[in-house]
C-alpha cells in the first residue's frame, strides 16, 4: 500500500510542475487563438484592457459604476461631467456578481469613490459567468481574487486561462500591446469606461427567461456589498431601464431580495414604459436618447443620496 | 454524483483510504462502508429514489431465500414470478407508462375512439435499468439453483448497490460478483496500479473524446434538414464514436474503481468497432447486457435449437427487447429491429461464430479483407445508430435519405476540426491496444519509467487541455 501511495504522490507532484509547462508551452506555440482550453484574447469586447488602464480618471472619484454591458453601456461619464461629477465606469461584458466582485477588490481604494453604483441585473446571479471571468482575468491582473474567481467556476478553460494569463503577465509578454479606441463593430471606447455605439437602429429581442441563482455568485455579491459599505462609500444598486422582454419581474423573488436587502435600490426597469423604439438598440441596451434620459434620472439619485 | 465531478474527486479517495484501512479488521466491516459509501452515491442524484432501491434489494433478497426454503415447485415460482413482477413493474411505470399509454391513445384516435390518456411525467429514476437487472439475474440464478441464495442482506445490498456498477453498469451476475465480496479482499500494487491506468483512459475517452463530439453531434441531429450529405454521415460516423467513448469510458472508470478496492467487475467492451461481423460486434458491444439478454431470454426461449422460424423469432425478441431496454420509443426499436436484420444472415448459415479471435492477431494492420469487413460492419451499426440518436422516425428518416444525395460528395460543415482529430488519434491508439482488456494495459509497461510517465503526462495533460469545457453527462444514464 505504501509503495502504491508513494507512486501515486511522485506522479501527482509530476503533474503539478509538468501541466502547467505544457499548457504554457502549447498556448505559446499555437498563438493562443483559441486552440484547446485556453482562451487568452486580449481587448476582447467591452473595452475591459483600455478600461483598467485608463489614463484620465483622477482618484478620488465622485461615482463609480460596475456592471454588464447596461453598464458600460448606459452611464455616460460625459453626461456626469456636465452635472459636476466625476464618474468612472468598471462595466465589463457579461459582469456577473463574481466578476464584480474582482473588478472592485482591484479598483475601489485605487478610486476612492464617494459613491458606487451597482447596475444590477437578474443575470448577474445566473451560471458560472465563463465569458466575463475570461475577459476579466486577461484584460486586468491577475492575483489571488481574480484566481479564486476562477476556481469557483468550476471551469477548466478558466483555469488554464488563468495559469497561463498569470505567466503572460509575470513576464510581462503584452507590455505592448494597444487596445484600439474603435472595435471592429464599430464601438467606440470613450475615456472614462463609457463606450459608445454610433448608430444603432431597434431590433427587438425575443422574451429572456432568467436561469436559477448560483450560489457562488449570490456570495460574491453580498461580499462586494460588504466590501464597498466597509470602504465608507455609499452604494446605490440600480436596475436601468429594459425592454418588456428583460423586466426584472420575470426573474425569481430571490433576485429582487438579494438587491432589495443589500442597500438603496432603484429599479428604473420601467423607466420609458413601452416606447422601446425611441430608446432602445435592443431589448436590454440604450440608445444616444435613452443613455440620456436615464443618466439625468441616476444623477438625481446620485445627488439626493 | 458523476465520476468527471468534483464531488466524486473527493468521495472516492476518502472512501478507498478509510476501505483499506479497515481490511485488518475483516471484510464484513469493509462491505458495510461500501454498501453505506454506495447509498450516498446514490443519494446524491436524489435520495427519494434510494428508497425505491432498497425496497428493491429487500424484496430480491427476501425473494431468494423463499424460493431456496421452498420445495414445492409451484410455490418456488410463486416466490419468482412475485418478484419478476414487482421488478418489472416498477420499471414498466416508470419507464414505459407514458411512452404504452400515448401510443396506445394514438391507435385509438386513428379508430375514431377518442382517448385522453392519463399520463404520469415522471422522472426516471437513475440506474434502475441495472439494478432491476442485477436482482433480475439473482433470482433467476437461485430459481434454477445455480447458486446458493446470500443470508446476509448487506453482502447482498452490496452486490446490487455496489457504486462503481449501480448506475450503468456493467451489469453483474451473482456467481461472478457474490464470492469476491464474501471473501477477504487483499491490497495488490500491480491490480491498483493497473484500476488507475483504466481510470485514466476511462476519463480521456469521456472527456475529451465523447464530450467533444457531443455538441457536433448535437448541432447535425437537431436540424437534420438543414444539413449536406456528407455532414449527416460525418454526423452518424461521430455519433457512433461519441456513444463508445462516452459508456465504454464509463465502464473503463467502473472497472478501474473497482479494481481499486479489489474488485473484478465484468468486461463490457472489447474494442467492438473493430469487428468483421455483426455477431462478433455484439460479443464485443456492452457485453454483460448481451450475456444478460443471451441467457435469461435468448436461452429459455430456445435459443438457436428448432427450425428456422424459431430462430428468427427469438433473435427478433431479443434484439427488439434491448432496444425498448434503452428507452420508450419507436427509434430505439428500430435499431433493435436493424440489428436483429443484420444479424440473422449470420445464424442463418450458421456463421455467426466465426470471428471469435481479435483481427489482425499479432500484425499491426489487417489485409484487406479483414478492413473491408471492419469497414461494412462498422457502415451498418453507423446507419442504425442515426436511428438510435434521432428523436423519433421521421428525423431518422431525414436523416437517413439527407446522406442518400448529392452533397454526400461535398465537404462536412463542421464548426472545429480538433474533436476530429482527436477522434482519430483516440482510434489509433484503441486498435494498437485491441489484443488488451483496454488500450492503456500494457501499452508502454515495458518501456523505461520516465518515459512511461511522459506517456500518462501527456494523457493527463490532454484530458485537462482538450477536455469539453461543459457538463455533459453520460449517455447511459438516461437508460
Amino acid at each position: 500500500m505504501w509503495r502504491f501511495l508513494r507512486t501515486v504522490l511522485m506522479f501527482a507532484l509530476l503533474v503539478v510542475v509538468v501541466y502547467p509547462i505544457l499548457v504554457i508551452g502549447t498556448s505559446m506555440a499555437y498563438k493562443h487563438d483559441g486552440f484547446g482550453n485556453v482562451h487568452y484574447a486580449l481587448g476582447y469586447h467591452g473595452h475591459l484592457w483600455s478600461r483598467v488602464r485608463d489614463g484620465s480618471v483622477r482618484a478620488p472619484v465622485d461615482v463609480l459604476v460596475v456592471g454588464s454591458s447596461l453598464a458600460y453601456r448606459g452611464c455616460d461619464p460625459r453626461l456626469f461631467a456636465e452635472q459636476g461629477l466625476h464618474m468612472f465606469n468598471l462595466g465589463s461584458s457579461a459582469q456577473t456578481a463574481a466578476q464584480g466582485e474582482v473588478l472592485l477588490r482591484h479598483q475601489l481604494h485605487r478610486l476612492r469613490p464617494r459613491t458606487v453604483v451597482m447596475v444590477v441585473s437578474p443575470d448577474m446571479f445566473e451560471g458560472p459567468g465563463i465569458e466575463s471571468a475570461l475577459d476579466v482575468m486577461v484584460n486586468d491582473r491577475v492575483d489571488l481574487v481574480t484566481v479564486r474567481m476562477a476556481l469557483l467556476t468550476g471551469n477548466v478553460k478558466a483555469w488554464n486561462t488563468v495559469l497561463y494569463a498569470w505567466i503572460r503577465q509575470l513576464l510581462d509578454l503584452d507590455g505592448d500591446f494597444t487596445e484600439p479606441y474603435i472595435a471592429h463593430n464599430g464601438d467606440r471606447y470613450v475615456p472614462g469606461g463609457f463606450v459608445e455605439r454610433p448608430k444603432c437602429d431597434h431590433r427587438p429581442s425575443p422574451p429572456r427567461v432568467f436561469g436559477p441563482l448560483a450560489e457562488h455568485q449570490v456570495e460574491a455579491f453580498r461580499r462586494s456589498v460588504a466590501f464597498v459599505k466597509a470602504s465608507g462609500a455609499r452604494l446605490l444598486l440600480v436596475h436601468p431601464p429594459v425592454t418588456g422582454c428583460c423586466r426584472p419581474s420575470s426573474a425569481s423573488s430571490d433576485v429582487a431580495f438579494e438587491w432589495t436587502n443589500a442597500g438603496a435600490y432603484l429599479d428604473m426597469s420601467d423607466l420609458f414604459g413601452a416606447s422601446d423604439s425611441a430608446f432602445f438598440c435592443d431589448g436590454r441596451h440604450l440608445n444616444r436618447a435613452g443613455v440620456a434620459r436615464f443618466n439625468a434620472a441616476l444623477i438625481r439619485a446620485v445627488k439626493q443620496q | 454524483m458523476l465520476f468527471d465531478s468534483l464531488g466524486f474527486a473527493v468521495f472516492f479517495p476518502v472512501v478507498f483510504a478509510v476501505y483499506w484501512s479497515l481490511s485488518t479488521r475483516s471484510y464484513r466491516a469493509q462491505n458495510v462502508l461500501l454498501l453505506m459509501a454506495s447509498y450516498f452515491f446514490y443519494a446524491c442524484w436524489d435520495e427519494r429514489f434510494l428508497l425505491l432501491l432498497i425496497f428493491s434489494t429487500l424484496l430480491d433478497h427476501t425473494s431468494g431465500l423463499l424460493i431456496h426454503r421452498t420445495q414445492a415447485p409451484a410455490a418456488k415460482r410463486r416466490w419468482l414470478y412475485l418478484s419478476v413482477g414487482v421488478n418489472l413493474g416498477f420499471l414498466g411505470v416508470f419507464k414505459y407508462y407514458d411512452f404504452f399509454a400515448k401510443e396506445f391513445a394514438h391507435l385509438a384516435e386513428r379508430v375514431g375512439l377518442g382517448v385522453d390518456p392519463v399520463l404520469l411525467g415522471l422522472v426516471l429514476p437513475v440506474g434502475i435499468s441495472f439494478y432491476t437487472f442485477h436482482g433480475l439475474s439473482y433470482v433467476f440464478d437461485v430459481y434454477r439453483g445455480r447458486i446458493e441464495p446470500v443470508r446476509d442482506v448487506v453482502d447482498y445490498g452490496l452486490f446490487v448497490s455496489f457504486f462503481p456498477l449501480l448506475v450503468a453498469g456493467p451489469i453483474e451476475r451473482a456467481t461472478h460478483l457474490l464470492p469476491q465480496i464474501r471473501a477477504p479482499r487483499t491490497f495488490r500494487y500491480e491490480r491498483a496500479v493497473d484500476g488507475l491506468r483504466q481510470c485514466l483512459w476511462g476519463f480521456f475517452k469521456k472527456l475529451v473524446i465523447a464530450d467533444n463530439c457531443a455538441p457536433l453531434v448535437e448541432g447535425i441531429f437537431a436540424d437534420p434538414a438543414a444539413q449536406s450529405g456528407s455532414t449527416l454521415l460525418l454526423g452518424a460516423v461521430l455519433f457512433a464514436i461519441q456513444i463508445y467513448g462516452d459508456f465504454s469510458g464509463y465502464s473503463d472508470i467502473a472497472l478501474g474503481t473497482a479494481r481499486l478496492l479489489g474488485f473484478e467487475l465484468l468486461r463490457n467492451f472489447a474494442f467492438p468497432y473493430f469487428s468483421r461481423d455483426i455477431a462478433e460486434f455484439w460479443r464485443r458491444w456492452h457485453i454483460s447486457l448481451s450475456s444478460w439478454f443471451r441467457d435469461y431470454l435468448y436461452i429459455p426461449l430456445g435459443g438457436s435449437r428448432g427450425g428456422i422460424w424459431m430462430k428468427v423469432r427469438n433473435i427478433f425478441i431479443i434484439f427488439l427487447v434491448s432496444g425498448l431496454w434503452h428507452g420508450a420509443n419507436w427509434t430505439f426499436l428500430v435499431w433493435g429491429g436493424l440489428n436483429a436484420l443484420y444479424f440473422l444472415p449470420s445464424l442463418l448459415r450458421g456463421k455467426n461464430r466465426v470471428h471469435l479471435d481479435t483481427v489482425a492477431q499479432g500484425r499491426p494492420v489487417p489485409d484487406l479483407l479483414e478492413a473491408g469487413q471492419m469497414l461494412a460492419t462498422f457502415t451498418l451499426t453507423c446507419f442504425a445508430w442515426i436511428f438510435f440518436r434521432s428523436d423519433d422516425i421521421p428525423n431518422a428518416l431525414v436523416h437517413v435519405r439527407g446522406i442518400f444525395t448529392a452533397s454526400l460528395f461535398s465537404w462536412p460543415e463542421v464548426p472545429k476540426v480538433t474533436p476530429l482529430a482527436l477522434a482519430g488519434l483516440f482510434m489509433l491508439v484503441e486498435w494498437f491496444g485491441r489484443e488488451q482488456r483496454f488500450a492503456l494495459e500494457r501499452m508502454a509497461l515495458s518501456w523505461p519509467r520516465w518515459c512511461r510517465w511522459s506517456f500518462y503526462l501527456v494523457i493527463v495533460f490532454a484530458i485537462g487541455f482538450f477536455m469539453y469545457p461543459g457538463e455533459i453527462p453520460f449517455i447511459y444514464f438516461q437508460f
